[in-house]
């Protein structure tokens, strides 16, 4: 898709409300899934995980691109998983922002450095949790100093109460890396956890909260913007982990205001991820 | 605008997240926004409080567009039977929470209360947060004459759900949280759209991402249709009546 053109943001939230009720894509361009994933997963069974698959569903919610992280990467094998992204990207060229993954067990300074040194990629993620390392863990810093200098994004997966991602490691994250832009997977996960990552996000300039999750509602959607600010706070499905659609339908009937809903849904991603390929920026 | 028939949302507070459904008023005005024209509603003190209160004050709240649901509870002596609460006959499907109220839908003593149900031709929802899909199974296979709506299916159920579906045809499932990737799109295609009905879960889940879900579907606008609304009002004409 193309860069989004300059609009007014006027009446914006009841065009895509009108949109949604006509089964139309959302009339907006640019908008970014900031949280997505790619393949098969091995707890439960997923319909056509693949990418043009994902590219069907896209075009149906209007989204334009979404950063995905392969499933085999976060779960099992990061290099593996990491080339499936890459040709993703190449089978549907500007429809997806590759992130690498780095997993502290498996070669993370070669990964790390492979990432940063490959321009088709526009981020990294990690996933503390299934990797059972803590996000401020040693097995981790060499990809917050790499993406620091390198500028570019760590999407990580958050959870309040997790041994491995809880809010207050993100905390630590950002007070030793002031330069890193951290994007908050699930933005903690739970009510409290979007308490407790508004906080940072007030506190800590790079710190951004991605909205998708199974108990987040309307009501919490509104608090962590009003609580955080628009200009931190992302919207990401999961999917297909999870159905796109639901964290789409929620940020869109939330009762954000106009501006908010430009904010979550295409600005602050764009302004994390570009427009244009690294390449084309350097 | 397609027409929604909510089979699963209460009114009320929750202990643990902000709501905007606190009231019958703030419910109807959430749901006007998402085309929701009926519902099957609880308050949500009957989930999470005391079962007999929580049926007092859903008589009490669930008006107008919002239709009653009554949450069965075992009586112990010295209990009012849920069959002789004001609300037992004004109720348009029957709820159980056996996880959450610390009793066993399967035990003898609850006999007759399923005898009640199939008696009045009134569904029964079930959450797979109160009974496992095991449990599902054992319950339909000895109640086929009962329709057990189940909700809360979640996104990790297909290889748990399509044995148990294939075996029970008495079994239907709700959208509420069926947060599967194409997951509706995949029920239709191998279980049917007849055995799907929508519900939102509100105020556990969020009412606008279960519209959507369907809304942004595969599925055609007839298919779509079936789904949010015809299903429901064919299993129970009550809710068409106010749907209209």
């Amino acid at each position: 898709m193309n860069t989004p053109a300059p609009e007014s943001t006027a009446g914006l939230a009841a065009r895509l409300l009108a949109a949604l009720h006509e089964r139309r894509p959302l009339p907006l361009p640019g908008i970014v899934d900031a949280h997505a994933h790619l393949g098969p997963y091995s707890l439960f069974h997923i319909p056509r995980p693949d990418a043009a698959a994902m590219v069907e569903v896209m075009d149906r919610t209007g989204v334009a691109r979404a950063a995905i992280a392969a499933d085999r990467a976060i779960q099992l094998e990061a290099y593996r998983g990491n080339e499936e992204v890459l040709q993703a990207d190449a089978d549907h060229p500007g429809r997806f922002l590759p992130l690498g993954v780095v997993n502290p067990w498996q070669e993370p300074d070669q990964v790390t450095a492979a990432i940063v040194a490959d321009p088709r990629f526009r981020g990294v993620k990690v996933h503390p949790d299934l990797a059972r390392h803590p996000l401020n863990g040693p097995g981790y810093e060499v990809v917050h100093a790499a993406a620091e200098a390198a500028g570019l994004p760590v999407l990580t997966h958050t959870w309040q109460d997790s041994p491995y991602s809880r809010p207050e490691f993100v905390d630590d994250l950002a007070t030793r890396h002031p330069g890193l832009t951290i994007v908050m997977g699930h933005a903690g996960g739970t009510p409290s956890g979007f308490r407790a990552a508004a906080a940072l996000a007030r506190r800590h300039r790079g710190v951004h909260l991605e909205v998708c999750g199974s108990v987040i509602t309307g009501p919490a959607l509104l608090d962590l913007v009003n609580r955080a600010g628009a200009d931190r706070v992302l919207f990401g499905s999961d999917f297909p982990f999870i159905d796109q659609r639901l964290s789409l339908g929620r940020v869109v009937t939330a009762g954000l205001s106009d501006a908010a809903l430009r904010a979550v849904l295409v600005d602050n991603a764009v302004r994390i991820h570009g427009t244009a390929s690294r390449k084309e920026q350097r | 605008m397609i027409p929604y028939v909510d089979l699963d949302c209460q009114v009320g507070m929750l202990v643990d997240a902000p709501v905007d459904t606190a009231t019958p008023a703030d419910l109807t005005t959430r749901q006007a926004r998402l085309g929701i024209v009926a519902a099957a509603c609880a308050a949500t003190s009957a989930w999470w409080h005391d079962p007999a209160t929580g049926n007092a004050e859903t008589h009490r709240l669930a008006v107008g567009h919002l239709r009653p649901t009554v949450m069965l509870h075992p009586s112990l002596p010295g209990e009012q039977p849920v069959t002789a609460e004001p609300i037992w006959a004004d109720a348009v499907l029957a709820t159980a929470a056996p996880g959450r109220h610390g009793w066993d839908l399967t035990d003898p003593s609850a006999v007759p209360l399923l005898d009640a149900l199939e008696e009045m031709a009134r569904p029964l929802l079930l959450s797979t947060e109160d009974l496992d899909w095991p449990g599902l199974d054992r319950l339909a296979g000895a109640r086929p004459a009962l329709t057990v709506l189940v909700t809360d299916i979640g996104y990790r159920a297909l290889r748990r759900l399509v044995p148990v579906l294939h075996r029970r045809p008495n079994l239907l499932a709700l959208t509420t949280n069926f947060a599967t990737h194409e997951g509706i799109e995949w029920f239709v295609e191998h279980l049917g759209a007849d055995r799907l009905l929508f519900g939102s879960g509100t105020p556990r889940h969020d009412p606008g991402a279960a519209v959507a879900r369907l809304q942004w579907s595969g599925l055609d606008d007839a298919t779509v249709r079936q789904i949010a609304h015809d299903n429901a009002v064919r299993l129970i004409p009550a809710l068409g009546e106010v749907a209209r």
